[in-house]
Protein backbone atom coordinates (compact mmCIF):
# COMPACT_ATOMS: atom_id res chain seq x y z
CA UNK A 1 0.00 0.00 0.00
CA UNK A 2 1.38 3.27 -1.45
CA UNK A 3 1.84 6.43 1.76
CA UNK A 4 -1.14 8.10 -0.17
CA UNK A 5 -3.40 5.25 0.25
CA UNK A 6 -2.27 4.67 3.23
CA UNK A 7 -3.75 8.45 4.61
CA UNK A 8 -6.62 7.96 2.83
CA UNK A 9 -7.78 4.93 4.05
CA UNK A 10 -7.42 6.05 7.22
CA UNK A 11 -8.97 9.76 7.06
CA UNK A 12 -11.95 7.14 5.69
CA UNK A 13 -11.79 5.30 8.59
CA UNK A 14 -12.35 8.26 11.02
CA UNK A 15 -15.27 9.35 8.42
CA UNK A 16 -17.04 5.91 9.38
CA UNK A 17 -17.38 7.22 12.92
CA UNK A 18 -20.68 8.44 14.13
CA UNK A 19 -21.60 12.18 13.88
CA UNK A 20 -17.90 12.72 12.25
CA UNK A 21 -18.29 14.99 9.04
CA UNK A 22 -14.53 15.71 8.22
CA UNK A 23 -11.23 14.62 8.72
CA UNK A 24 -8.72 16.30 6.90
CA UNK A 25 -4.53 15.86 6.86
CA UNK A 26 -3.32 19.82 6.74
CA UNK A 27 -0.08 20.48 6.32
CA UNK A 28 0.68 23.58 8.98
CA UNK A 29 0.70 26.12 6.43
CA UNK A 30 -2.91 25.29 5.70
CA UNK A 31 -2.47 23.31 2.62
CA UNK A 32 -4.30 19.85 2.26
CA UNK A 33 -2.74 16.85 2.11
CA UNK A 34 -6.00 14.33 1.80
CA UNK A 35 -9.86 14.69 2.76
CA UNK A 36 -12.54 12.95 3.37
CA UNK A 37 -16.07 13.93 3.99
CA UNK A 38 -19.72 12.93 4.87
CA UNK A 39 -21.74 12.10 2.39
CA UNK A 40 -24.48 15.52 2.90
CA UNK A 41 -23.15 19.23 1.50
CA UNK A 42 -23.87 21.61 4.19
CA UNK A 43 -22.40 24.83 3.98
CA UNK A 44 -22.35 25.67 7.80
CA UNK A 45 -19.32 22.20 7.83
CA UNK A 46 -17.63 24.54 4.35
CA UNK A 47 -17.48 27.44 6.84
CA UNK A 48 -15.98 25.33 9.71
CA UNK A 49 -13.56 23.82 7.20
CA UNK A 50 -12.38 27.18 6.14
CA UNK A 51 -12.09 28.22 9.46
CA UNK A 52 -9.71 25.50 10.05
CA UNK A 53 -7.94 25.92 6.64
CA UNK A 54 -7.34 29.81 7.91
CA UNK A 55 -6.16 28.84 11.50
CA UNK A 56 -4.17 25.69 10.83
CA UNK A 57 -1.25 27.80 11.20
CA UNK A 58 -1.93 29.61 13.48
CA UNK A 59 -3.17 26.91 15.96
CA UNK A 60 -0.22 24.48 15.31
CA UNK A 61 2.14 27.32 16.42
CA UNK A 62 0.26 27.25 19.66
CA UNK A 63 0.36 24.03 19.87
CA UNK A 64 4.35 23.81 19.30
CA UNK A 65 4.30 26.73 21.99
CA UNK A 66 2.92 25.23 24.48
CA UNK A 67 3.54 21.04 23.44
CA UNK A 68 0.10 20.32 23.09
CA UNK A 69 -0.47 17.59 21.34
CA UNK A 70 -4.57 18.00 20.89
CA UNK A 71 -6.56 20.82 20.73
CA UNK A 72 -10.59 21.39 20.24
CA UNK A 73 -12.23 23.95 19.97
CA UNK A 74 -16.43 24.28 19.70
CA UNK A 75 -17.86 26.75 16.44
CA UNK A 76 -20.87 27.28 14.42
CA UNK A 77 -22.94 23.71 16.09
CA UNK A 78 -19.47 21.76 15.31
CA UNK A 79 -16.88 20.21 17.27
CA UNK A 80 -13.42 20.82 15.60
CA UNK A 81 -10.74 18.67 16.83
CA UNK A 82 -6.62 18.97 15.96
CA UNK A 83 -3.67 16.26 16.27
CA UNK A 84 -0.31 16.66 15.93
CA UNK A 85 0.73 14.10 13.15
CA UNK A 86 4.50 14.75 12.89
CA UNK A 87 6.17 18.70 12.85
CA UNK A 88 4.35 19.55 9.38
CA UNK A 89 1.04 18.25 9.52
CA UNK A 90 -2.09 18.40 11.40
CA UNK A 91 -4.76 15.96 11.66
CA UNK A 92 -8.04 17.73 11.54
CA UNK A 93 -11.66 15.85 12.38
CA UNK A 94 -14.73 18.10 12.44
CA UNK A 95 -18.08 16.28 13.89
CA UNK A 96 -21.21 17.25 14.99
CA UNK A 97 -21.94 18.69 18.27
CA UNK A 98 -23.87 15.25 19.23
CA UNK A 99 -20.20 13.57 18.60
CA UNK A 100 -18.69 11.08 21.88
CA UNK A 101 -15.27 13.47 22.21
CA UNK A 102 -13.54 10.60 24.34
CA UNK A 103 -13.89 8.22 21.20
CA UNK A 104 -12.98 11.10 19.06
CA UNK A 105 -10.47 11.67 20.33
CA UNK A 106 -8.75 8.08 21.20
CA UNK A 107 -9.36 7.33 17.21
CA UNK A 108 -8.06 10.65 15.87
CA UNK A 109 -5.02 9.92 18.26
CA UNK A 110 -4.55 6.36 16.67
CA UNK A 111 -4.70 7.51 13.42
CA UNK A 112 -2.76 10.33 13.86
CA UNK A 113 -0.46 7.70 14.79
CA UNK A 114 -0.81 5.71 11.88
CA UNK A 115 -0.45 8.79 9.39
CA UNK A 116 3.18 9.70 10.78
CA UNK A 117 4.25 6.70 10.02
CA UNK A 118 3.40 7.01 6.41
CA UNK A 119 4.97 10.36 6.15
CA UNK B 1 -39.63 39.99 -10.57
CA UNK B 2 -40.98 37.09 -11.77
CA UNK B 3 -42.17 38.17 -15.17
CA UNK B 4 -38.57 38.96 -16.86
CA UNK B 5 -37.24 37.37 -19.73
CA UNK B 6 -34.44 35.14 -19.32
CA UNK B 7 -32.11 33.00 -20.77
CA UNK B 8 -30.67 29.85 -19.93
CA UNK B 9 -27.17 29.94 -19.39
CA UNK B 10 -26.21 26.30 -20.17
CA UNK B 11 -25.18 25.33 -16.93
CA UNK B 12 -26.94 22.94 -14.66
CA UNK B 13 -27.63 24.12 -11.63
CA UNK B 14 -26.66 27.76 -12.23
CA UNK B 15 -30.29 28.83 -13.46
CA UNK B 16 -31.72 27.67 -10.31
CA UNK B 17 -29.34 29.74 -8.44
CA UNK B 18 -29.89 32.87 -10.57
CA UNK B 19 -34.06 32.47 -10.43
CA UNK B 20 -34.60 30.64 -13.97
CA UNK B 21 -31.59 31.74 -15.92
CA UNK B 22 -29.69 35.50 -17.11
CA UNK B 23 -31.89 38.18 -17.22
CA UNK B 24 -31.53 39.10 -21.06
CA UNK B 25 -29.73 42.00 -22.28
CA UNK B 26 -27.86 42.14 -18.92
CA UNK B 27 -24.05 42.17 -18.28
CA UNK B 28 -23.05 38.90 -16.43
CA UNK B 29 -19.71 38.49 -14.79
CA UNK B 30 -17.73 35.41 -14.10
CA UNK B 31 -15.18 36.01 -11.35
CA UNK B 32 -12.22 33.21 -10.62
CA UNK B 33 -8.46 32.76 -10.17
CA UNK B 34 -6.85 30.59 -12.59
CA UNK B 35 -7.61 27.53 -13.74
CA UNK B 36 -10.98 27.75 -11.99
CA UNK B 37 -13.38 26.96 -15.11
CA UNK B 38 -14.22 30.53 -15.96
CA UNK B 39 -13.80 29.79 -20.16
CA UNK B 40 -15.87 26.44 -19.58
CA UNK B 41 -18.70 28.36 -18.35
CA UNK B 42 -18.14 30.64 -21.16
CA UNK B 43 -18.25 27.73 -23.81
CA UNK B 44 -21.09 26.39 -21.98
CA UNK B 45 -22.85 29.51 -22.61
CA UNK B 46 -22.17 29.61 -26.37
CA UNK B 47 -23.05 25.82 -26.40
CA UNK B 48 -27.02 26.30 -24.77
CA UNK B 49 -26.86 30.04 -27.43
CA UNK B 50 -26.41 27.69 -30.34
CA UNK B 51 -29.01 24.72 -29.24
CA UNK B 52 -31.23 28.04 -29.07
CA UNK B 53 -30.62 29.81 -32.08
CA UNK B 54 -28.87 32.79 -30.64
CA UNK B 55 -26.16 34.43 -32.70
CA UNK B 56 -22.75 34.06 -30.96
CA UNK B 57 -20.03 36.99 -30.79
CA UNK B 58 -17.05 35.31 -28.57
CA UNK B 59 -14.30 37.68 -28.30
CA UNK B 60 -11.22 35.86 -26.87
CA UNK B 61 -8.47 37.89 -25.79
CA UNK B 62 -6.29 35.66 -24.58
CA UNK B 63 -6.91 32.36 -26.54
CA UNK B 64 -7.16 30.98 -30.46
CA UNK B 65 -10.64 29.62 -31.48
CA UNK B 66 -8.76 25.98 -31.90
CA UNK B 67 -7.72 26.24 -28.75
CA UNK B 68 -10.79 26.86 -27.75
CA UNK B 69 -12.56 24.60 -29.36
CA UNK B 70 -9.97 21.90 -28.66
CA UNK B 71 -10.81 22.62 -24.29
CA UNK B 72 -14.82 22.66 -25.12
CA UNK B 73 -14.17 19.00 -27.05
CA UNK B 74 -11.93 17.44 -23.91
CA UNK B 75 -15.39 18.32 -21.81
CA UNK B 76 -17.89 17.11 -24.13
CA UNK B 77 -19.05 20.34 -25.14
CA UNK B 78 -19.88 19.89 -28.57
CA UNK B 79 -19.72 22.85 -30.22
CA UNK B 80 -18.01 21.91 -33.27
CA UNK B 81 -21.01 19.61 -33.90
CA UNK B 82 -23.56 22.19 -34.37
CA UNK B 83 -21.44 24.91 -35.49
CA UNK B 84 -18.67 23.47 -38.03
CA UNK B 85 -17.07 26.68 -38.70
CA UNK B 86 -16.29 27.89 -35.35
CA UNK B 87 -14.11 30.47 -36.25
CA UNK B 88 -17.14 32.47 -37.36
CA UNK B 89 -17.82 32.08 -33.37
CA UNK B 90 -14.56 33.21 -31.92
CA UNK B 91 -12.74 36.11 -32.50
CA UNK B 92 -9.31 36.58 -31.52
CA UNK B 93 -8.68 40.13 -30.34
CA UNK B 94 -4.36 40.87 -30.31
CA UNK B 95 -3.51 42.37 -27.29
CA UNK B 96 -2.08 45.52 -29.28
CA UNK B 97 -5.58 45.87 -30.78
CA UNK B 98 -7.51 45.57 -27.48
CA UNK B 99 -7.75 49.52 -27.60
CA UNK B 100 -9.09 50.08 -30.82
CA UNK B 101 -11.10 46.74 -30.99
CA UNK B 102 -12.80 48.28 -27.57
CA UNK B 103 -13.04 52.22 -28.42
CA UNK B 104 -13.99 51.68 -32.28
CA UNK B 105 -14.58 48.69 -33.66
CA UNK B 106 -16.62 46.65 -31.28
CA UNK B 107 -19.53 50.09 -31.29
CA UNK B 108 -19.57 49.61 -34.93
CA UNK B 109 -20.05 45.92 -35.02
CA UNK B 110 -22.68 46.46 -32.42
CA UNK B 111 -24.43 48.56 -34.89
CA UNK B 112 -23.80 46.44 -38.14
CA UNK B 113 -25.42 43.78 -35.88
CA UNK B 114 -28.33 45.53 -34.84
CA UNK B 115 -29.03 46.42 -38.61
CA UNK B 116 -29.08 42.81 -39.66
CA UNK B 117 -32.49 42.19 -37.16
CA UNK B 118 -30.26 39.14 -35.00
CA UNK B 119 -33.14 37.90 -32.07
CA UNK B 120 -30.63 37.72 -29.73
CA UNK B 121 -27.13 37.60 -29.17
CA UNK B 122 -24.64 36.21 -26.80
CA UNK B 123 -21.51 38.21 -26.37
CA UNK B 124 -18.55 36.28 -24.45
CA UNK B 125 -15.59 38.74 -23.54
CA UNK B 126 -13.04 36.31 -22.11
CA UNK B 127 -11.46 37.27 -20.21
CA UNK B 128 -12.14 40.93 -19.66
CA UNK B 129 -9.01 41.86 -17.42
CA UNK B 130 -6.16 42.40 -20.65
CA UNK B 131 -8.51 45.38 -21.52
CA UNK B 132 -8.77 46.39 -17.67
CA UNK B 133 -4.69 46.43 -17.79
CA UNK B 134 -4.98 48.81 -20.46
CA UNK B 135 -6.88 51.48 -19.02
CA UNK B 136 -5.16 51.10 -15.34
CA UNK B 137 -7.36 54.14 -13.82
CA UNK B 138 -10.44 52.99 -12.35
CA UNK B 139 -12.28 56.24 -13.42
CA UNK B 140 -10.91 55.31 -17.15
CA UNK B 141 -12.03 51.82 -16.76
CA UNK B 142 -15.46 53.17 -15.48
CA UNK B 143 -15.75 55.60 -18.53
CA UNK B 144 -14.38 52.56 -21.03
CA UNK B 145 -16.29 49.62 -19.66
CA UNK B 146 -20.11 51.92 -18.92
CA UNK B 147 -19.62 52.62 -22.82
CA UNK B 148 -18.59 49.04 -24.06
CA UNK B 149 -21.81 47.82 -21.74
CA UNK B 150 -24.00 50.45 -23.41
CA UNK B 151 -23.57 49.13 -27.12
CA UNK B 152 -23.12 45.58 -25.82
CA UNK B 153 -26.20 45.38 -24.22
CA UNK B 154 -28.12 46.47 -26.56
CA UNK B 155 -27.03 44.19 -28.34
CA UNK B 156 -27.71 40.58 -26.70
CA UNK B 157 -26.74 39.29 -23.35
CA UNK B 158 -22.94 39.35 -22.13
CA UNK B 159 -21.02 37.25 -20.55
CA UNK B 160 -17.29 38.24 -19.80
CA UNK B 161 -14.73 36.46 -17.07
CA UNK B 162 -13.01 38.28 -14.94
CA UNK B 163 -9.71 36.84 -13.33
CA UNK B 164 -9.43 37.19 -9.44
CA UNK B 165 -6.16 37.95 -8.09
CA UNK B 166 -3.92 35.35 -6.45
CA UNK B 167 -1.44 35.77 -4.12
CA UNK B 168 -0.14 33.27 -2.37
CA UNK B 169 -3.08 31.02 -2.61
CA UNK B 170 -5.60 33.82 -1.13
CA UNK B 171 -8.10 35.30 -3.61
CA UNK B 172 -9.23 38.80 -3.50
CA UNK B 173 -12.37 39.43 -5.09
CA UNK B 174 -12.57 43.21 -4.17
CA UNK B 175 -8.99 43.69 -5.60
CA UNK B 176 -8.14 47.17 -7.94
CA UNK B 177 -8.03 44.95 -11.03
CA UNK B 178 -12.41 43.35 -10.15
CA UNK B 179 -13.49 45.97 -8.79
CA UNK B 180 -15.00 48.47 -11.32
CA UNK B 181 -16.10 45.55 -13.70
CA UNK B 182 -17.77 44.49 -10.80
CA UNK B 183 -19.61 47.34 -9.56
CA UNK B 184 -21.07 47.55 -13.20
CA UNK B 185 -22.17 44.51 -14.24
CA UNK B 186 -25.71 43.43 -13.81
CA UNK B 187 -24.57 39.90 -12.29
CA UNK B 188 -21.76 38.49 -10.59
CA UNK B 189 -20.60 34.79 -10.78
CA UNK B 190 -18.04 33.68 -7.85
CA UNK B 191 -16.10 30.92 -8.39
CA UNK B 192 -13.56 29.60 -6.49
CA UNK B 193 -11.13 26.87 -6.18
CA UNK B 194 -10.45 26.62 -2.21
CA UNK B 195 -8.34 23.42 -2.20
CA UNK B 196 -10.14 21.54 0.33
CA UNK B 197 -11.25 18.57 -1.51
CA UNK B 198 -13.65 16.39 -2.50
CA UNK B 199 -17.16 18.40 -2.84
CA UNK B 200 -15.77 21.11 -0.99
CA UNK B 201 -12.79 21.89 -3.49
CA UNK B 202 -14.67 23.56 -5.75
CA UNK B 203 -17.85 26.49 -5.28
CA UNK B 204 -19.87 28.70 -6.79
CA UNK B 205 -21.49 31.79 -5.10
CA UNK B 206 -23.74 34.54 -6.27
CA UNK B 207 -22.41 37.77 -5.28
CA UNK B 208 -25.04 39.96 -6.91
CA UNK B 209 -27.93 39.84 -9.45
CA UNK B 210 -30.02 42.77 -9.90
CA UNK B 211 -33.74 42.35 -9.94
CA UNK B 212 -32.92 38.99 -8.88
CA UNK B 213 -34.54 36.88 -5.46
CA UNK B 214 -30.70 34.67 -5.91
CA UNK B 215 -29.80 31.75 -3.84
CA UNK B 216 -27.28 33.61 -1.32
CA UNK B 217 -25.53 30.13 -0.47
CA UNK B 218 -21.99 28.76 -1.67
CA UNK B 219 -22.55 25.79 -3.63
CA UNK B 220 -20.74 22.95 -4.76
CA UNK B 221 -19.24 23.02 -8.42
CA UNK B 222 -17.88 20.14 -10.55
CA UNK B 223 -16.35 19.58 -14.06
CA UNK B 224 -18.69 16.62 -16.12
CA UNK B 225 -17.42 15.65 -19.00
CA UNK B 226 -20.90 16.27 -21.54
CA UNK B 227 -21.81 19.05 -19.52
CA UNK B 228 -18.90 21.03 -19.01
CA UNK B 229 -19.82 22.50 -15.59
CA UNK B 230 -21.91 21.51 -13.01
CA UNK B 231 -23.28 23.13 -9.80
CA UNK B 232 -24.49 21.14 -7.10
CA UNK B 233 -27.97 22.65 -5.61
CA UNK B 234 -29.31 19.40 -4.21
CA UNK B 235 -29.15 21.41 -0.73
CA UNK B 236 -32.15 24.12 -2.11
CA UNK B 237 -35.15 22.93 -1.71
CA UNK B 238 -37.36 22.62 -4.94
CA UNK B 239 -40.25 24.26 -3.68
CA UNK B 240 -39.15 28.07 -3.91
CA UNK B 241 -41.36 30.83 -1.76
CA UNK B 242 -43.07 33.84 -3.60
CA UNK B 243 -41.52 36.47 -0.89
CA UNK B 244 -43.75 39.53 -1.33
CA UNK B 245 -46.80 37.93 -1.25
CA UNK B 246 -46.03 34.76 1.44
CA UNK B 247 -44.79 37.86 3.38
CA UNK B 248 -47.57 39.88 3.35
CA UNK B 249 -49.72 36.81 4.58
CA UNK B 250 -47.00 35.31 7.26
CA UNK B 251 -46.58 38.67 8.75
CA UNK B 252 -50.58 39.28 8.88
CA UNK B 253 -50.58 35.47 10.66
CA UNK B 254 -47.83 36.11 12.74
CA UNK B 255 -50.14 39.13 14.29
CA UNK B 256 -53.40 37.10 14.89
CA UNK B 257 -51.30 34.38 16.61
CA UNK B 258 -49.83 37.00 18.75
CA UNK B 259 -53.06 38.34 19.87
CA UNK B 260 -54.61 34.71 20.12
CA UNK B 261 -51.95 33.80 22.64
CA UNK B 262 -52.57 36.59 24.64
CA UNK B 263 -56.35 35.18 24.94
CA UNK B 264 -57.73 34.38 28.08
CA UNK B 265 -59.13 31.09 26.72
CA UNK B 266 -56.43 28.17 27.29
CA UNK B 267 -57.14 26.17 24.02
CA UNK B 268 -56.84 29.75 22.13
CA UNK B 269 -53.42 29.88 23.47
CA UNK B 270 -52.32 26.17 22.95
CA UNK B 271 -53.75 26.80 19.22
CA UNK B 272 -51.14 29.97 19.29
CA UNK B 273 -48.66 27.90 20.26
CA UNK B 274 -49.12 25.28 17.50
CA UNK B 275 -49.52 28.07 15.17
CA UNK B 276 -46.51 29.84 16.03
CA UNK B 277 -44.75 26.56 15.91
CA UNK B 278 -46.20 25.84 12.45
CA UNK B 279 -44.87 29.15 11.05
CA UNK B 280 -41.81 28.38 12.35
CA UNK B 281 -39.02 31.16 11.76
CA UNK B 282 -39.09 33.78 8.94
CA UNK B 283 -35.94 33.09 7.43
CA UNK B 284 -36.02 28.82 7.30
CA UNK B 285 -39.65 28.77 5.79
CA UNK B 286 -39.29 26.63 2.54
CA UNK B 287 -42.83 26.21 1.17
CA UNK B 288 -45.89 27.44 2.09
CA UNK B 289 -47.96 24.97 3.17
CA UNK B 290 -47.54 25.58 6.74
CA UNK B 291 -48.83 29.35 5.87
CA UNK B 292 -52.01 27.80 4.38
CA UNK B 293 -52.71 25.36 7.71
CA UNK B 294 -52.37 28.41 10.34
CA UNK B 295 -54.72 30.13 8.46
CA UNK B 296 -57.43 27.38 8.77
CA UNK B 297 -56.01 27.01 12.18
CA UNK B 298 -56.81 30.70 13.10
CA UNK B 299 -59.62 30.83 10.93
CA UNK B 300 -62.52 32.36 13.29
CA UNK B 301 -65.17 29.57 12.54
CA UNK B 302 -62.38 26.26 13.02
CA UNK B 303 -61.78 28.20 16.58
CA UNK B 304 -66.30 28.63 17.73
CA UNK B 305 -65.88 24.96 16.97
CA UNK B 306 -63.07 24.26 19.20
CA UNK B 307 -64.93 26.69 22.10
CA UNK B 308 -68.07 24.51 21.25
Amino acid sequence: MSSNQGISSELMDLIDLEDVEAAILFRIDGNVVESYFGERYSQELLRTIQWCKANVEKVSLEMKTNNLNKVTYELNDFCVMFFVVNKVSILTAVATENINLSLLSIEAKRKSQIISSFL
Amino acid sequence: MTNIDRISSGIEGLDKLLQGGMIKNSINSVVGSSGTGKTTVALAYVYQGLLEGDHILYLSFEETPSKLIAEAESLGIKIKEISSNYNDLIHLVESEKIVEFMTNILPALAQKLKHKNVKHTRIILDPLTPILWEFPSEKEQRKVLTKIYHHLSSLGTVLQTIEEPNAFGQTDIGAVETRVPIYLSDSVIHIQNLGLGGKYNRTCKIIKSRRTAHHEGIYPLNFVVGQGIVIDTSSIPDIIVEPLATDTRYLELMKKVKEMSKDKDPKKRIIAQIAKNLLGDREKREDTRSIDLVNVLTDPQVLQEVKK
